[in-house]
């Protein structure tokens, strides 16, 4: 976030309103990641510490596949985000289909599948790191300087950012209202019933963990071309988005999205005023004050008294 | 020589940690993710208190173990009100904000440039100058550990955590207090994880807050899982597997410069196959559900 001084002499009021901007569009971003961790939370019951490393993941596959072609133009980046989706479908459909379904076909609980998504997310960065290296990769988007829009700047790239966010997040949220998903809130309810039934839960849980990896590499691209992706920025991504899930009550997509936006807004705020390194802090002192006043999240359905 | 007692020296730290770690998951059935948070406030505490005060070295250390178990008092709160995979984030988000506040907090532990120049260790007059003496030192202390927890295990309260951990419900029944336990249990990891902490921190002569991310509090989870939980030489393997395993890539010539990573990958693996295959890992007497 940088404030370029065109001359114009800002006001207080300029500055909230960028920072709110600011916020946005970040917020937005990291609603995308979020939804997607919700999508795999609520569907596999599994808490997918491995979300930031399919991040970081589908951000790398996207460079090396970029740097394949010597042209850099909108077909080519393109196709190469198509193809860098596609990877990361794959191997998450792998990670579920190695790990987490014979995990779940065994039954197991919440903290066994955790401690193998965290290996999970061990194994992917350092293959990652060993494949290409530590170093924070970073694209420029061939695009003029900022626009200024009543004194806030507003940089291209945000403005792709925006576009492509609530363009796929509407994709996510009209997906939500479709038939299909009426299964999928048939398995986030009880799974058991639900396969029973006739719902075909390990497509839905095959579907929705690539679907979810796929947003997460989406958010991870556009990143690439802000402010770059190192290994390492993984886990304090998936641990924003994780809280952005249990702050905004775990059965919500909505409340999920309102969620992230406040946590994007908070942090921004907290980088203005404090320091970039508060950040993460700051977010899990959030988590931590939602979970002593209200354990089931801003957002929240009624439950009945048996499924508390 | 000096090889070996380097391994001698991180593999006693990680027992250390190991032990203190199986106190909580293996045997009150506490996943906590904050084990790096406590072996960091014991590093920071110890090396600030010998940089700063000059106290002797036993004297740092009650006083290391003191601090953090005083530090603990959150985490017993999230161990009392929360269950599962709430208390497991609580930790999680205990973790992030004690490394924030390591990094942060310039004017106290010196943000991230890490605090240098941590005396070697006196004790009454006699100076753990070399590399041979400190490994002796550190493995009284480990013994001393080994021994506490060796006691601990065939005491009654061994098995007053193991209630806590497999029925709350009929312990409330029999009128004892699980947070009563839970509270034990956490102050002593503790305490314990401030040893290793103040090893670290001599041994080192400098820290700086990077040794005690989250990847950290992962890995002494894992070090407790692939050894098996719930008894000691669970542990101690974990400890020594952990310790031994980049030593055993060294024979097969792997270059320097991918070691770690490989390392890590081939480790993780190891903890996704004992997961799936061997959820009681080497030595292990309970398994997480």
């Amino acid at each position: 976030m940088t404030l370029v001084n065109t001359g114009a002499w800002y006001t207080m009021n300029t500055i909230f309103l960028q920072l709110a901007f600011n916020g946005l569009v970040s917020g937005l971003l990291l609603a995308l990641l979020a939804a997607g961790f919700n999508l795999i939370f609520n569907t596999t019951r599994v808490f997918h510490i491995a979300h930031g490393s399919f991040y970081v993941g589908g951000a790398y596959a996207f460079y090396a596949i970029l740097q394949l072609f010597s042209n850099q133009s909108l077909f080519f980046v393109l196709l190469s985000a198509f193809a860098a989706l596609l990877i990361v479908m794959l191997f998450a459909s792998m990670i579920e289909a190695l790990i987490y379904q014979p995990l779940a076909r065994k039954k197991s609980g919440q903290a066994i599948t955790l401690i193998s998504s965290m290996g999970v997310y061990l194994f992917m960065i350092n293959g990652i790191a060993l494949l290409f290296g530590n170093e924070t990769k970073i694209l420029e988007l061939p695009l003029g300087g900022s626009i200024f829009l009543a004194n806030v700047a507003i940089a291209p790239i945000q403005l792709v950012q925006l576009a492509v966010s609530l363009i796929f997040l509407g994709g996510v949220l009209f997906i939500s209202k479709t038939k299909w998903f009426l299964g999928v809130r048939a398995m986030m309810s009880n799974e058991s019933v639900a396969s029973v039934l006739g719902v075909n839960t390990t497509m839905i849980r095959l579907l929705a963990i690539s679907i979810g990896s796929a947003l997460a590499a989406i958010a991870a691209i556009l990143t690439l071309y802000d402010t770059g992706v190192d290994p390492q920025a993984g886990m304090a991504i998936t641990l924003s988005s994780a809280v952005a899930v249990i702050i905004g009550g775990s059965l919500s997509l909505r409340g999920t999205i309102l969620a992230s936006v406040v946590i994007a807004l908070l942090q921004t705020a907290t980088a203005w005023f404090l320091s970039s390194q508060w950040k993460e802090g700051m977010t899990f002192v959030l988590l931590i004050l939602v979970f002593f006043w209200r354990t089931e999240g801003i957002v929240s359905y009624k439950m009945r008294v048996e499924e508390q | 020589m000096n090889y070996l007692l380097h391994i001698l020296v991180m593999a006693e730290i990680y027992i250390i940690l190991g032990l203190a770690m199986n106190l909580l998951a293996g045997y009150s059935g506490l996943l906590s993710v904050s084990q790096a948070a406590f072996y960091g406030i014991g590093a920071y505490a110890a090396a600030l208190l010998l940089v700063n005060t000059g106290y002797s070295f036993p004297i740092v250390l009650v006083g290391a173990i003191v601090i953090n178990m005083i530090a603990c008092i959150p985490v017993i709160a999230f161990s009392i009100r929360f269950r599962d995979l709430f208390f497991v984030l609580a930790t999680l988000a205990w973790q992030v904000i004690i490394f924030t506040v390591l990094y942060n907090w310039v004017s106290v532990t010196n943000g991230p440039y890490g605090i240098s120049g941590i005396p070697k260790p006196v004790i009454f007059g006699y100076q753990f100058e070399s590399l041979p003496q400190f490994a002796l030192l550190a493995g009284a202390l480990c013994a001393l550990v080994l021994l506490f927890f060796y006691g601990l295990h065939n005491s009654p309260l061994s098995r007053y955590f193991q209630g806590v951990r497999d029925d709350q419900l009929t312990m409330l029944s029999f009128g004892k207090k699980p947070g009563y336990y839970k509270a034990i249990a956490i102050s002593i990891s503790s305490g314990v994880s401030a040893i290793a902490g103040t090893l670290f921190a001599c041994y080192y002569s400098y820290i700086d807050p990077t040794s005690f991310t989250m990847d950290e509090s992962i890995l002494i989870i894992s070090i407790v899982l692939i050894g098996g939980l719930g008894t000691l030489r669970g542990s101690v393997a974990g400890a020594l597997f952990y310790v031994l395993l980049p030593e055993v890539l060294r024979f097969v010539n792997v270059p320097d410069a991918f070691a770690s990573n490989l390392r890590m990958m081939i480790y993780a693996l190891i903890l996704i196959l004992m997961v799936m295959f061997r959820p009681y890992g080497f030595f292990g007497n309970y398994r997480f559900e």
